[in-house]
């Protein structure tokens, strides 16, 4: 089942204050950094791509299999370019990609909800403080800010409807939220129709901005940055409105990709990525494979592996593996067992997690499970662990850099973890 | 004035389940040697069991090895001796003396590169074909394993394929419901048509419906099993057969076995009592034993009693079914068993009496 209904947003001006307004109780109280760090993280051209598989994919069909044992599943396993290491077939391409990959095998978390695990996982479970924390994305938009570039921080590819998002922003406020692009797509009328003049828009504009004045009078001075922003990030969009036009994309590249959602997401991902977007989440849905698990693997893993291997390949090829961070991960895995329905359950006991690029030991593989893929065999790691790591890898000392919510000091990440050094350069 | 009484409908008769037997592993196929002493079964553990049915108490007997991945294929030689076995691996194996002392006839590693999804033998026992989801159609010869025919990219995943009593065409059944008759040999596609229904797509996933093929009626008539997917993730999908004329492909009859629950046609086969025999398997749990008369658009006996039916065999004379089935279903977490341990699912073999068969099986 799926957790979020998110995608119900539109992204009518209406909507988008409602959003705001939802979103915005925190913003202006908390979520400032402490100054130096601010200005640090300001400064860096470090960025993220995170691939989300919403639902669950299973490690056993992915970068764990245990071909030939009682819960190892039909597929078989293929070396890779890693000597000693084997993934599933169902990824030939990624196979050839580990000399560059990261891979986690030893994850082990507590939540096997949906409902609760997406979010724990997306805010990094930090200890509870009495306060919502943000999701990874927001979190990035808040500790480094946008780029030079101007666009939004924080943009998220998805199937279904866009919007904006505020509460993944958690207690930062809703001007860290989600700008999310439905199917890829840019918000509607972006683009000022021919029929309107380039005055009549700025009277247009001019009209807007009085009405707005007025409108903040007697609002909060919070609400009003939040909303301002919308405005802003819609403005911006207006000058990149090229990123969204998949025709003047070469034929090469969407094939390399996959025409399917999820390689056209990717795609637009690496674009949003070269032009300056801080972080960007690719969101594909539907890997909760609690019935026909194999034949849902064998036809989604494929996918999964043309895009992003085509995505690893091109920030190579234009060195941006230097400067973006890549992870691919889900809430949780899937269940050894194997149902009556040929389908794996939930299973956060033990499962993968993989990345690249910026700040991460590439050709790494850290942690193994049970030759069973019961359990985790050497030590486990949480997801508090990987947004040390992840932090690190940018340039964050997440030991040291704090939230302040109001007068609230808040560690960025779970503070009884750390970072794993072995992914770390 | 009332209407008189109407007599009683006579209710047909239905299968008693006899005994059930012990499978500590899942099995997604099992049949009847020909000579019917013996029930032979395929699954998750890449071994070939065998249950002695004329022993004084019907024992598992030794495991006939050579697989490597799930042995997901099965089937026996028409008047032969041989059972064809294939695996999720690529192989292909025949193995000999399967009620007594087994021996492996001759076997493929890699007849296929990975999955082989489906195996078919004609009705002379001659020839068998294979396909795999390395997207390879092969026919090869019973006696002994020669290579005779391949159809090489095949234009989409291959979920079924049969071939025909004649041994001139084959049919392959694709991810996507599209039919294709190929003439042998050259491998020429003759004709296509589509069971749009037994696709869906959603989501970056394709949900194949078209899972079983088999001919009928002395090859005039070609049975398309599986389901009518609604959704992807789950098994949601309303079990489905369709008749179909051969060669024409048109469909002449369609049975739809359930609610969206209850999934996909997982097997059936023809009993001699004149009537089909049909499992299915859908949402965890849920599993139909049903008896079809043809024609008939509603089974005349179903039974929800088993959980996820995955294969059933009818016996050479009729006396018995067997279903495969599943037990201990599913479980987010680290569900254990009353001792700790995490253990794997299983599949009890219930064994039946089917209606008008002698209620002591007597096999051999």
């Amino acid at each position: 089942m799926n957790h979020c209904r998110s995608w119900e947003h539109d992204w009518s001006r209406r909507r988008l204050l409602g959003a705001v307004a939802g979103g915005v109780g925190a913003a202006g109280l908390g979520g400032m950094l402490q100054p130096a760090v601010a200005e640090e993280m300001a400064r860096s051209d470090k960025q993220i791509l995170l691939i989300w598989l919403d639902g669950g994919m299973s490690q056993l069909e992915s970068w764990d299999p245990k071909p030939n044992t009682p819960f190892g599943g039909p597929f078989r396993s293929i070396p890779t370019t890693l000597p000693g290491i084997h993934v599933s077939e169902l990824m030939p391409k990624l196979s050839q990609q580990m000399k560059r990959l990261a891979v986690v095998r030893s994850m082990k978390t507590e939540d096997a909800n949906h409902s609760s695990g997406v979010p724990k996982i997306l805010r990094g479970q930090p200890r509870n403080r009495g306060v919502t924390y943000p999701y990874l994305g927001s979190a990035v938009a808040k500790l480094m800010g946008p780029t030079e570039s101007g666009l939004p921080p924080y943009v998220w590819v998805k199937p279904g409807n866009g919007g904006f998002i505020s509460k993944h922003a958690g207690f930062l406020g809703a001007r860290y939220g989600a700008l999310a692009l439905g199917d890829g797509k840019p918000p509607a009328n972006l683009v000022r129709p021919d029929s309107i003049s380039s005055a009549a828009d700025e009277a247009r504009q001019e009209l807007r901005r009085r009405f707005n004045r007025q409108f903040a009078d007697r609002r909060r001075g919070d609400f009003n940055e939040a909303n301002s922003h919308v405005y802003d990030v819609a403005e911006t969009l207006m000058k990149h409105v090229e990123l969204f036009d998949e025709t003047k994309l070469p034929e090469k590249d969407r094939r390399r990709y996959g025409t399917h959602d999820l390689g056209r997401h990717a795609l637009l991902a690496r674009r949003l990525i070269e032009a300056g977007v801080r972080f960007v989440q690719v969101t594909s849905y539907g890997w909760d494979t609690h019935g026909d698990n194999f034949n849902s693997h064998a036809s989604r893993m494929p996918k999964v592996d043309q895009s992003v291997t085509a995505l690893i390949e091109d920030l190579y090829d234009r060195g941006l593996d230097e400067r973006v961070l890549v992870v691919m991960m889900a809430e949780f895995g899937r269940t050894p067992r194997i149902n009556g329905s040929v389908g794996r359950d939930h299973w956060p006991n033990a499962w993968s997690v993989a990345m690249a690029g910026c700040g991460i030991r590439p050709g790494t593989v850290v942690g193994e499970t049970l030759p069973d893929g019961t359990d985790v065999k050497t030590t486990p790691y949480d997801i508090g662990h990987m947004f040390h790591t992840w932090f690190s890898a940018v340039g964050l000392d997440s030991a040291e850099a704090q939230y302040m919510n109001g007068t609230q000091p808040l560690p960025i990440a779970h503070d009884d973890m750390h970072k794993v050094d072995e992914l770390l350069i | 004035m009332a209407d008189p009484p109407k007599p009683a409908e006579k209710k047909p008769p239905e299968p008693r389940e006899l005994f059930k037997l012990d499978c500590d592993r899942q099995l997604m196929v099992a049949r009847f040697t020909a000579c019917g002493r013996m029930l032979v079964a395929g699954g998750y553990d890449a071994s070939i069991r065998r249950w002695d049915l004329c022993a004084e108490e019907t024992v598992e007997v030794d495991r006939v090895a050579g697989h490597h991945g799930w042995v997901s294929s099965l089937e026996v030689q028409p008047g032969g001796e041989l059972v064809f076995s294939a695996d999720t691996w690529g192989r292909l194996q025949a193995t000999r003396g399967i009620a007594g002392t087994p021996e492996i006839a001759w076997h493929h590693d890699q007849a296929h590169d990975g999955w082989i999804r489906s195996l078919s033998v004609s009705d002379d026992g001659q020839a068998l074909v294979t396909a795999g989801r390395d997207g390879v159609i092969r026919v090869w010869s019973a006696a002994d394993g020669k290579l005779l025919h391949q159809l090489k990219d095949h234009p989409a995943d291959v979920f079924a394929v049969a071939i025909h009593p004649e041994k001139k065409e084959i049919v392959t059944g694709d991810l996507f419901g599209v039919l294709r008759r190929f003439a042998l040999p050259g491998g020429k596609c003759v004709s296509e048509t589509s069971l749009a229904g037994m696709h869906f797509y959603k989501r970056i996933q394709d949900v194949g419906g078209l899972r079983l093929l088999r001919f009928h009626d002395r090859g005039r008539t070609l049975i398309c099993a599986g389901g009518e997917p609604q959704a992807t993730g789950r098994a949601i999908a309303v079990p489905t057969i369709h008749w179909l004329d051969w060669p024409g492909l048109k469909i002449r009859h369609t049975a739809r076995l359930g609610a969206k629950n209850h999934g996909f046609v997982f097997d059936l086969a023809w009993h001699p009592g004149g009537y089909w025999a049909v499992v299915t398997s859908g949402q965890p749990g849920s599993g139909q034993f049903l008896l079809l008369k043809p024609g008939h658009e509603k089974p005349f006996f179903n039974s929800t009693k088993m959980s996820n039916c995955h294969s059933l065999a009818v016996h050479g004379d009729g006396r018995m079914v067997v279903i495969a089935s599943n037990r201990k279903s599913q479980g987010n977490g680290a569900v254990r068993d009353k001792q700790g341990n995490y253990v794997a699912n299983f599949s009890p073999l219930h064994v039946f009496a089917p209606p008008g068969s002698e209620e002591k099986p007597e096999a051999g």
